[in-house]
């Protein structure tokens, strides 16, 4: 029943995607949250904050054990909220402005617009309930020079669409009304251009359908409902033309290639990013409110440097090396009676993780090692496969640090949720 | 629709357009003289601006009773993932300022039904103004 479960979930994934049929902005894979990280609830702790979506749902469950929901994160980029007057495609890249020859001037920080919060909820085995909450950020980000100049050339080829799109607006607006006779000085001129006039709009509404004007507002009584009735009209029939003009003048091929080229360049990952992260949990003891006490209080740092492994800069093939610095502090104590034993400890990790990223599949190994009031190591090797673009096959296995314990071996599926129409039941389990 | 009140002084009014979003956006601006048959092109944006339009001369106050104006901007959303485009669409801002008249700065902003939505990929926006003494 809950292999059947999963089955329907991923076709409902696999549904809403493929109606959607659109080419994305971010190719991107589901995140880990902060607050997941911070619980040592992520399949990899180690790894680059790759999407910025307005809301993402993340669920970690594995396929060995029942219950419902039991490592559940959301986080929400606050950007996507908000207005801004001054933003655009190159802002939002990391270009301070498109203008001059000094236009590939970068804003190394521009990815700190695109912080994002984010809560969590995972439940342990021996019903300890943590929530977590976390905040991230790319704080410096070091682009290519020539991902920045194809990311120009590509808006600027983009303007260009728009334009011709604009100049076929323009050829239905400006067609030209029927003669007026009193620009005519005999009659058998007018009789003339009028049956010229005839002829021609006989031939095009043939093949673009009847011509409607523009109406103008200022022609009308205020609050007319004839204008919004003729304006709808007017729309209609122009959108229909000028669709018939981009189908006769291959626009749209033009179009597609230029979304297709666009997205290649924007998910070309950086040289060297730098992300840094903060998180805190509150623990919940026997399903009480009142037997809550302060979990753990995180805050990390991750360097990532990428380079391609071959020469074509759309290929999504890279070798990811990644330095990786997190002071962690745990508040909590094994229970929250008199006799409780106190687990509190500061923490300090430091590591490194090297990654082979090819189109679907992405294998590296981390090493953490974890000095303060606690030490040990992370030691886990680590596989992600790409089911879908929302959908991830994951599985991690080493040594986590703990005495005893202390084997990781997880193995599930990482759902990225960001549509209106998706919905998860999934009967699964925790990942431990 | 919007009116912008001008005097018989030579100072010259001036509209800017500024546009906010993360999809591609390009303006055009139309102008059509009192009595004239149909708007014709003004200028464009350059395709540095996505869209905004700095403050540029649209004429001076005297000649320009009657006069009126439109702005459209073309907004492509069709490069966002589904879930940036239906933000982007609610957080699109564009503000037409218009300056020089006797009543000074004034400065509007679209509203709904100056949108055409038929196209679930792109926006066309158009706004009217007229010059009145």
């Amino acid at each position: 029943m809950k292999t059947l479960t999963i089955l329907l979930a991923m076709c409902s994934v696999w549904m809403s995607r493929a109606q959607d049929g659109t080419i994305g902005f971010d190719n991107l894979e589901v995140p880990n949250t902060p607050a997941f990280i911070l619980l040592d609830e992520a399949p990899s702790t180690i790894q680059r904050p790759n999407s910025s979506r307005a809301f993402a749902l993340d669920l970690i469950q594995d396929i060995t054990n029942d219950g419902v929901l039991d490592n559940i994160a959301i986080e929400v980029t606050p950007l996507w909220m908000i207005k801004h007057t001054n933003l655009s495609p190159a802002r939002l890249y990391g270009l301070r402005s498109l203008e001059g020859e000094k236009s590939n001037n970068q804003n190394p920080f521009a990815k700190l617009r695109q912080a994002s919060i984010s809560a969590a909820y995972v439940k342990s085995k021996d019903s300890v309930v943590n929530i977590s909450i976390g905040a991230r950020a790319t704080i410096f980000e070091l682009k290519r020079e020539k991902d920045l100049a194809d990311f120009k050339a590509s808006v600027f080829r983009t303007q260009d669409l728009l334009k011709r799109k604009a100049d076929f607006i323009d050829e239905y607006m400006n067609l030209e009304g029927e003669p007026d006779r009193e620009d005519f000085n005999t009659e058998e001129d007018y009789n003339t251009a009028l049956s010229a006039w005839k002829d021609e709009r006989m031939r095009f509404e043939l093949k673009y359908g009847k011509v409607v004007y523009e109406p103008d507002p200022f022609d009308y009584p205020a609050g007319d409902p004839q204008y919004e009735k003729d304006k709808a009209e007017y729309n209609r029939a122009l959108n229909s033309y000028v669709d018939k003009r981009k189908e006769d003048d291959g626009y749209m091929k033009e179009y597609e290639a230029e979304a297709k080229k666009f997205n290649q360049i924007i998910n070309r990952k950086p040289i060297l990013a730098v992300d840094l992260a903060v998180a805190y949990n509150q623990r919940f003891y026997g399903n009480t409110f009142d037997n809550n006490q302060a979990g753990r209080f995180g805050v990390w740092s991750t360097v990532a440097a990428s380079t391609f492994l071959d020469k074509d800069p759309d290929s999504p093939n890279y070798f990811n090396l990644y330095a990786f610095f997190r002071y962690l502090e745990d508040a909590a104590t094994s229970g929250v009676t008199l006799n409780s034993t106190s687990d509190r400890f500061d923490a300090f990790d430091l590591g490194v993780k090297g990654e082979l990223e090819f189109k679907k599949l992405s294998v590296g190994y981390e090493y953490l090692n974890r000095s303060g009031d606690m030490e040990g190591y992370r030691s886990v090797g680590t596989i992600r496969y790409q089911l879908w673009q929302d959908v991830y096959l994951t599985g991690s296995f080493g040594n986590n640090f703990e005495d005893s314990d202390d084997l990781v071996s997880l193995f599930g599926i990482k759902w990225g949720i960001n549509h209106p129409f998706q919905s998860v039941n999934v009967n699964s389990a925790d990942p431990q | 629709m919007h009116t912008y009140k001008v005097d018989d002084s030579l100072k010259r009014v001036k509209l800017a357009v500024r546009v906010g979003t993360v999809a591609d956006a390009f303006t055009r601006v139309y102008k059509k003289n009192a009595g004239a048959p149909r708007y014709k092109k003004e200028m464009d944006s350059a395709k540095e601006k996505n869209g905004t339009i700095d403050p540029s001369i649209i004429g001076a106050n005297t000649g320009l009773e009657g006069d009126r104006v439109k702005v459209m901007t073309l907004v492509d959303f069709s490069k966002l993932s589904p879930d940036h485009r239906e933000k982007a669409k609610e957080n699109l801002q564009i503000m037409y300022e218009l300056s020089g008249g006797p009543d000074g700065d004034a400065s509007f902003e679209f509203v709904d039904s100056e949108v055409d939505k038929t196209d679930p990929l792109s926006y066309r926006i158009t706004k009217f103004f007229k010059f009145e003494s």
